[in-house]
C-alpha cells in the first residue's frame, strides 16, 4: 500500500454548490409563503396555495439546503479527519446525484398534492424507499471510507456524524410506515394518538439529528479550524456527545402537550426535554470557549462572525426548546407563531448561519483562490443578522399576542374575541415586519451567491488537482494497543489495561467502530422503546369509545382532499382541554375519537380556527361557500380560495383500494361496505348536493369535490355525544308584545361540563 | 480565563483537543434539572394516568361558572325598548358598533350586506320570526336554535346587542345585490323617528 492518499475533493464540492442552490430555493418559497400567509391574493393556482408551498419550503431547506451541507461537510472533512479517500467514487456520485433528483421529484410531488401529510415527512411511500435506499449508500460509503481509514482513533466530529446516520435511518423508516393503495397514495400504518406519537418521535428527532448533531460535528471540524484555536474540551465532547444521543430521543412527546396523548408520555417528554439543556449547551460551550484567545479576529473575519452567532443562537434555541416543552409554558407557546420563531432560530440562527461561515471557509480552499469579496461577506453577516433578529422578535409578539386573545373571557363568561379572525387580523402587522426579516434574510443569500459565484470563476486552472498527503496505512502492530491478532499473554493484557486507564476508556472506544455504533444504537433505542412499546401494547392508552365509527366512503374521499390540499398546515384537529377551547370549539378531543385517523391529522399550529368540532357546526351550504371565497363567510379572511373543489368532480376510481389499504391497517371495513362503496357514495353526496341546493346554493354538486370535502367536515368530532357550548338564551320579558317563544325556554345548552349555565335574570 | 490549564491531549489534522474541565455552572445545570425530573415525576407520580388533566379541566370550569353567575347576578340583562331601538337606527355611533358586530358574528350566515346567504335576507321587508325591532331583539337575543340561528344574549355585550338591533332596522330596504328571496310574512317597517 502506498504512504500517500488524494483526497476526493470532486463530491464536497459538487455537495457544497448543490446547498447553494437549494438554500435560494428553500428560502425563496420561505419569503413567498411568508407573504402568502396574510395575502390570499397571492395563492394563485390550485398547486400555488400556502398548503401545498409550505412543505415544499420545509422540505426543501431541511433536506436539500441542510442535507447537502451535511453531505458536503462530512465528505470533506471526515477524509481529513481519517487520512483516506472516500471509500467509493461510485457510491459517491450516485450519493450525489440520487439526491438531486429526489429533491426534485419531492418538490413536483408536494406541488402537485401528493402528501402523507406529516410534517417532515410529507413525501409519498415511493419517495421514502429512494431516501431509505440513498441513506444506506451514505452509510455504506461512510462507513466505509471508516473502514480504511489511516487514522487510528475517531475524532468527536466523525462521532456526530455516526451518530446522525444511525438515527436517521431508525426515525426514517420508523415513521415512514404505511400501506401503499397506489404508486403515490398510501396511509400511514399507524392511527391517531400512535401516529402522532410517531410522527413528533420522529419530527423532533429530526431537529435533533438531521439539524443539530450533524451540525455539531461541522462546528468541530470548521470551528477550530476557522479561528485557529483548539478545541476547548475532550472531556466536555463525550459528556455532552453521549447525553444529547441518549437524552434527545425521547423528547418527542413536548409536542403533544394537553393532547389526547397519555400524560405519563407527554410528562416524560417534558422532563428530558429539561435535561437537555446541559447537553445542549455543552456543545455551545465548547464552540464558544474554543474562541478563547481568538476573539479579537472577530473583528476583521465574517467566517468567524457568523460562527459565533450561529453557536450563540444554537445556544439561545436550546435553552428556548427545554423552556417552551415546559407543560404549562407548552401551554402558551404551542399553536402560535411562537413556534414558528422558535424553529427559525434554529433554523436560521445555527443551521444557515453556520452553512454561511463554513461556505466562505471551505470555497476558497476547495476551488484554491480567495474569498472574491471579504467586505461582502461582511455585509451579508449584517443584514442577516438583522433579518433573524427581526424575524424572532415579530413571532414572538405574534405569538404571544394570539396566545392573550385566544384565552380572553370577559366578566360575563364570553370569549373577549369569539369570531378566530379578529385574533388574525390583529396579528397581520407582525406578518409585514416577518415578510420584511423573510426579504433581509433572503437578499444576504443573494450575497452569498454573488461571492462565491465570482470566487468559483477566479479559480486557477488546476483547481481540481486532488490534494495528495502522507498517511502510512494503520500498522498491525501486534504490541500496539487495540491490535487484531489477540495476544494471550498476561503481560499483553496488562499492557493493554494499562493503555486505557493512561488514556480514558472512552479513547479505546474511539477505535472500535463496531462497538461504538452498537453503543450509539443501544443509546437511541432506551428512549424509542419505553415511549413505543406501551402505546401499542397498553390498550389503556388510547380508551375505546363505542360510537366511533370509520368514515364513510365519501368521507374518505373527502379525508383526502384535506390531506391534498395540506389544510394541516394552519388547521390543527385537536381541542385541548382548556376553558377557552372548549368556549371557543367544543368537546375536548378524546384519544378514542381518532382510532381510524390514518396518518391523523392533529396539525401543529393555528392560523385559522382548530377544525376538531367543525362538524354539523354550520350548513353544508357554508363550506361550499367558504371553500369558493373565504372571505364571503368570514370577513378578512386569510384562507386561499379553493373555487376548483366545485367544479373538479371526485375520484371514485380508487376508493376500492383505499378502503382495502385502510383495513389492512386495521381500519374494519366489511367485504360488502368496500363493494358498494360507489353506491354509498353516490347516496350521501346526493343527500349533501341536495341540502345545499335547499339552502339556495349552487345546484349540480353531487359529484363534486367540495361534496366529498363538506362530507368529512361535517363528520368531524361528531362521533361522541356533546353539546356545543353555547351561552344560554336569557328570558326575556317584553310587556307590549308578548310572544309564544319567550314563555318557552330554549333547549339549555347541556354541556359536559355545563357552559355558563348562571340562570337568567329577568327584569 | 486563566482557571483552565489548556493542556494539549490529541491533535489531528492541525485540530488541537484540550482536555479543560467542563465548567463548574454547566455541571449545575445538568444535576439541577435531573433533580427537579425526579422530584416532579415523584410528585405526580401520585395523581398519576389519565384523569388528572382532564379533573384539572373541569375544577377551573366549574370555578369559572360560578363567577360568571355571580356577575349575571350583579348585572341583569335589561332588554330596551323600542324607542331606543329605532332611535339607534340613525345614530352613527351606534350604526357603526352594529355594524362591526354585524360583520363579525352575522355576516357569516346572512351576508356582508345582510342580504342573506345561508340564514335569511334582513334587508327586505319580509320576516319569518317578526319584524318589529322588539321582535328582531328577541330573536337575535334568545336565537332559534332548531334552525341554527344561535342565541347571542350572552354571547354579545348588552349595548352590542342593540346597537345590532339598530343597525339591522337601518339596511330595511337598502336593496344589495344578490339578495335572498324574500321568506316569512310581510311586515312593514317601523318608522325610525325624524327621519
Amino acid at each position: 500500500m502506498s504512504d500517500t492518499v488524494r483526497y476526493d475533493d470532486r463530491t464536497p464540492r459538487l455537495f457544497f454548490l448543490a446547498a447553494v442552490v437549494w438554500a435560494v430555493v428553500g428560502m425563496l418559497v420561505g419569503t413567498l409563503i411568508a407573504a402568502m400567509l396574510f395575502l390570499p391574493g397571492l395563492n394563485l393556482a390550485p398547486y400555488l396555495t400556502f398548503g401545498r408551498l409550505r412543505p415544499l419550503h420545509t422540505n426543501a431547506v431541511i433536506f436539500a439546503f441542510v442535507g447537502n451541507m451535511i453531505f458536503a461537510g462530512t465528505y470533506h472533512s471526515m477524509q481529513r479527519l481519517l487520512k483516506t479517500r472516500l471509500f467509493s467514487d461510485t457510491l459517491s456520485k450516485i450519493h450525489f446525484w440520487g439526491w438531486q433528483l429526489l429533491i426534485v421529484a419531492a418538490a413536483v410531488s408536494l406541488v402537485a398534492g401528493v402528501t402523507q401529510a406529516k410534517e417532515y415527512a410529507e413525501l409519498p411511500w415511493v419517495l421514502d424507499i429512494v431516501i431509505a435506499v440513498l441513506w444506506v449508500i451514505f452509510a455504506v460509503n461512510f462507513f466505509g471510507t471508516i473502514a480504511i481509514r489511516r487514522e487510528k482513533h475517531l475524532y468527536v466530529a466523525i462521532w456526530f456524524y455516526l451518530a446522525s446516520i444511525v438515527a436517521v435511518a431508525i426515525l426514517h423508516i420508523g415513521n415512514s410506515m404505511a400501506m401503499p393503495y397506489s404508486w403515490l397514495g398510501s396511509y400511514s400504518a399507524y392511527s391517531g394518538v400512535k401516529d402522532a406519537l410517531m410522527q413528533w418521535w420522529y419530527g423532533h428527532n429530526a431537529v435533533a439529528f438531521f439539524l443539530t448533531t450533524p451540525y455539531l460535528g461541522l462546528m468541530y471540524y470548521y470551528l477550530p479550524k476557522a479561528a485557529d484555536r483548539p478545541v476547548f474540551s475532550y472531556r466536555l465532547s463525550i459528556m455532552h456527545f453521549w447525553s444529547l444521543v441518549f437524552v434527545y430521543i425521547w423528547a418527542g412527546p413536548h409536542h403533544l402537550h394537553f393532547t389526547a396523548l397519555p400524560e405519563w408520555a407527554s410528562t416524560l417528554g417534558m422532563l428530558f426535554s429539561l435535561v437537555l439543556w446541559m447537553p445542549s449547551w455543552g456543545g455551545m460551550v465548547n464552540g464558544l470557549f474554543t474562541l478563547r484567545g481568538a476573539w479579537h479576529k472577530l473583528r476583521e473575519d465574517p467566517i468567524l462572525k457568523f460562527m459565533v452567532v450561529a453557536v450563540t443562537y444554537y445556544g439561545m434555541s436550546t435553552f428556548e426548546g427545554p423552556m417552551m416543552s415546559i407543560k404549562s409554558v407548552n401551554a402558551v407557546s404551542h399553536y402560535t407563531d411562537w413556534t414558528i420563531g422558535h424553529v427559525h432560530a434554529g433554523a436560521l440562527g445555527w443551521n444557515a448561519f453556520l452553512s454561511f461561515g463554513i461556505l466562505y471557509w471551505v470555497v476558497p480552499r476547495l476551488w484554491k483562490t480567495p474569498l472574491y469579496s471579504t467586505r461582502l461577506a461582511t455585509a451579508h453577516f449584517w443584514i442577516a443578522t438583522v433579518g433573524l433578529i427581526t424575524y424572532q422578535v415579530s413571532m414572538w409578539v405574534a405569538g404571544i399576542t394570539q396566545w392573550g386573545m385566544w384565552r380572553a373571557f370577559e366578566p360575563d363568561g364570553r370569549l373577549a374575541y369569539p369570531d378566530f379572525i379578529e385574533t388574525v387580523i390583529r396579528i397581520v402587522p407582525m406578518y409585514w415586519v416577518r415578510l420584511v426579516a423573510a426579504v433581509l434574510f433572503f437578499s444576504g443569500v443573494l450575497l452569498l451567491v454573488w461571492n462565491i459565484l465570482k470566487t468559483v470563476r477566479s479559480a486557477p486552472a488546476n483547481f481540481a488537482d486532488e490534494p495528495e498527503v502522507h498517511a502510512p496505512p494503520l500498522v498491525r502492530d501486534l504490541s500496539a494497543p487495540g491490535a487484531v491478532t489477540p495476544a494471550n499473554t498476561y503481560d499483553y493484557a496488562f499492557y493493554r489495561l494499562q493503555h486505557v486507564l493512561d488514556h480514558g476508556i472512552h479513547r479505546a472506544l474511539e477505535s472500535r467502530i463496531v462497538l461504538f455504533t452498537i453503543l450509539v444504537t443501544l443509546a437511541l433505542s432506551v428512549g424509542s422503546l419505553v415511549l413505543a412499546i406501551p402505546m401499542f401494547f397498553d390498550r389503556s392508552n388510547v380508551k375505546e369509545i363505542a360510537s366511533v365509527k370509520p368514515y364513510t366512503p365519501l368521507e374518505v374521499l373527502g379525508r383526502d382532499i384535506y390531506i391534498r390540499e395540506g389544510c394541516y398546515n394552519c388547521h390543527s384537529q385537536m381541542v385541548r382541554p382548556f376553558r377557552y377551547e372548549t368556549e371557543r370549539y367544543g368537546e375536548f378531543s378524546k384519544a378514542g375519537e381518532f382510532v381510524y385517523d390514518h396518518p391523523f391529522q392533529w396539525g401543529s399550529k393555528r392560523t385559522g380556527p382548530d377544525l376538531h368540532r367543525v362538524g354539523a357546526k354550520y350548513p353544508s351550504l357554508w363550506h361550499v361557500r367558504h371553500m369558493d371565497r373565504p372571505a364571503s363567510t368570514t370577513p378578512g379572511s386569510v384562507m386561499p380560495r379553493y373555487p376548483h373543489l366545485a367544479t373538479d368532480r371526485f375520484d371514485t376510481s380508487l376508493v376500492g383500494a383505499k378502503m382495502r389499504a385502510l383495513r389492512t391497517v386495521g381500519v374494519p371495513y366489511s367485504d360488502g361496505e368496500i363493494e358498494s362503496a360507489p353506491a354509498a357514495i353516490e347516496r350521501q353526496a346526493r343527500a349533501i348536493a341536495a341540502e345545499v341546493e335547499a339552502q339556495q346554493g349552487p345546484p349540480g354538486l353531487a359529484d363534486k369535490e367540495i361534496t366529498a370535502l363538506a362530507a368529512y367536515l361535517q363528520r368531524l368530532g361528531t362521533d361522541i355525544r356533546w353539546r356545543r357550548p353555547q351561552p344560554q338564551a336569557p328570558s326575556i320579558t317584553v310587556p307590549a308584545a308578548p310572544v309564544a317563544e319567550t314563555v318557552t325556554p330554549p333547549a339549555a345548552a347541556a354541556v359536559v361540563p355545563p357552559p355558563v349555565a348562571a340562570a337568567a335574570r329577568v327584569k | 480565563m486563566a482557571e483552565f490549564e489548556d493542556k494539549v491531549l490529541h491533535e489531528l489534522d492541525g485540530i488541537r483537543e484540550y482536555d479543560n474541565p467542563m465548567p463548574a455552572w454547566l455541571m449545575a445545570i445538568f444535576w439541577g434539572s435531573l433533580i427537579f425530573s425526579a422530584a416532579y415525576l415523584g410528585f405526580y407520580a401520585l395523581s398519576f394516568g389519565e384523569g388528572s388533566m382532564e379533573a384539572e379541566y373541569r375544577a377551573g370550569t366549574q370555578r369559572a361558572v360560578a363567577s360568571v353567575d355571580a356577575y349575571f347576578d350583579a348585572n341583569p340583562l335589561v332588554p330596551p325598548s323600542p324607542a331606543d331601538l329605532l332611535a339607534g337606527a340613525k345614530d352613527p355611533a351606534v350604526l357603526e358598533m352594529g355594524a362591526s358586530r354585524f360583520t363579525r358574528s352575522c355576516a357569516s350566515c346572512h351576508g356582508e350586506k345582510a342580504q342573506g346567504l345561508i340564514g335569511p335576507n334582513l334587508t327586505d321587508d319580509h320576516w319569518i320570526h317578526g319584524g318589529t325591532v322588539e321582535r328582531v331583539f328577541q330573536s337575535v337575543a334568545k336565537g332559534w336554535p332548531a334552525k341554527g340561528m344561535p342565541p347571542w344574549g350572552r354571547a354579545v355585550k348588552p349595548e352590542e346587542l342593540s346597537a345590532l338591533v339598530s343597525f339591522v332596522r337601518s339596511v330595511q330596504g337598502s336593496n344589495p345585490p344578490n339578495a335572498r328571496a324574500p321568506e316569512g310574512d310581510r311586515v312593514v317597517p317601523e318608522p325610525i323617528p325624524g327621519h
